[in-house]
């Protein structure tokens, strides 16, 4: 009798403790939930800044150029961030397991060719066309002036930029599984070199037949 | 999904059937590290569904495809977790009581994880519902593919466990059902309140 009592009596505790407990989660999920507010805070500033640097030289296309660019780049790299965040919080997981992980899937893989894609033409995009529109932007530099070599040497870092691409992709393939699986570089290697995206397309795959008798 | 009511009833449906978590990590994980931290996000993924569920299917089932899908897709990150919120104990899940019942099993059990071991991700999920008796109607309605579908696959698993079986250890399929319904019992006794 007192045994159970007792019983009752701790059983009572924890799902109090569980129910404050719970309490804190909802906190901490709708946070996690939540706008990231810096994130929100280095776009809406990039994006402003970028803007008015346009405005102000709309004639200038030698500015205009890198600065159209750096615009693009920004806003689609947002646009597709926002588009994945939001199919991912749009998931039901209480959906069927074959259907859930396939759409789970299928935006993971959406996200690994956006991490590439991003950090292979961010190669290109983050450094002459930033630096022009920093310097003009900021100190008001013409990069272009600075130096009678500066153009060709401009001309030059755009091309490394754009053959930086193929070159990565080639070396990411021949040297990954290199660096263990748990590294940064590694993770950046499958990235680059596709692994990852393949993986997921088998991981697809294997779903696809597990839904079919054969 | 605020008021405490709700909350209240969120709390006990969990308790209630808190087994079907410790069945998929027991699945999903082997390290018991890894465990904490698949509680930990199954119970994160239950309480941001739970506004979603509206009854239509029981708590149980929905409460197993919430917490089996998001043990695949743990499984799928190489079992790598978000910072800890808080200590899972103090959610009132007991992984050490689950991980002891376990273990109390004995040699079915580790047979049983090496067989589990062998497979996808998705068959893990299939196995454990076969070891616990589910229909192929309940398979075929968790796993989102048609009943003769779901039943053609359990029974790819039940060979694939037979050839694996007869391999090495002296032991019938049943047997190792039976085990793990005794793990399921344990696992209710030990980690009742």
């Amino acid at each position: 009798m007192r045994d159970a009592k007792l019983t009752e009596k701790l059983r009572t505790n924890s799902q109090l403790l569980l129910a404050t407990q719970v309490e804190r989660h909802v906190d901490q999920i709708r946070r996690l939930g939540g706008p990231d507010l810096l994130y929100w805070l280095a776009f809406t500033v990039t994006v402003a800044a970028l803007g008015c640097f346009i405005a102000d030289r709309v004639d200038e296309p030698k500015f205009l150029i890198p600065a159209v660019l750096l615009q693009i780049w920004v806003i689609v790299m947002h646009a597709s961030h926002l588009y994945l965040r939001h199919a991912l919080l749009r998931l039901d997981f209480s959906s069927p397991l074959l259907t859930l992980q396939t759409q789970l899937e299928t935006i993971r893989q959406k996200r690994l060719r956006r991490f590439k894609w991003g950090l292979l033409t961010g190669q290109i995009v983050w450094w002459v066309p930033l630096f022009i529109v920093l310097f003009k932007g900021l100190a008001d530099v013409d990069l272009y002036t600075v130096s009678g070599f500066m153009p060709q040497f401009m001309l030059i870092n755009v091309f490394a930029g754009l053959l930086f691409i193929p070159v990565s992709l080639t070396v990411s393939r021949m040297i990954f599984g290199r660096f263990g699986t748990s590294s940064i570089l590694q993770r950046v290697l499958d990235s680059v070199s596709g692994r990852d995206v393949q993986a997921s397309l088998a991981f697809l795959k294997r779903l696809r037949e597990h839904g079919t008798t054969d | 999904m605020s008021s405490p009511t709700q909350r209240k009833q969120f709390v006990d449906q969990i308790n209630a059937h808190r087994k079907i978590l410790y069945k998929l990590t027991f699945v999903y994980c082997r390290r018991s590290d890894d465990r904490k931290d698949l509680i930990q996000e199954m119970l994160i993924q239950l309480w941001r569904s739970y506004e979603r569920f509206d009854g239509r299917v029981k708590f149980s089932t929905w409460m197993y495809r919430v917490a089996a899908n998001t043990a695949i897709s743990f499984y799928r990150q190489g079992q790598r977790s978000e910072p800890e919120f808080v200590s899972i104990e103090e959610l009132g899940t007991d992984i050490a009581a689950a991980d002891e019942a376990f273990d109390e099993s004995g040699d079915s059990m580790q047979t049983l994880r090496r067989l589990i071991d062998a497979m996808d991700e998705v068959n893990m999920a299939l196995l454990l519902m076969y070891l616990d008796g589910c229909s192929h109607e309940d398979i075929a309605a968790s796993s989102g593919t048609s009943v003769s579908n779901g039943g053609t696959r359990i029974s790819r698993i039940k060979q694939k466990l037979k050839d694996s079986l007869t391999c090495g250890e002296n032991m019938e399929l049943d047997e190792l059902k039976l085990a793990w319904q005794h793990a399921r019992c344990k696992i209710n006794r030990k980690t009742a309140y």
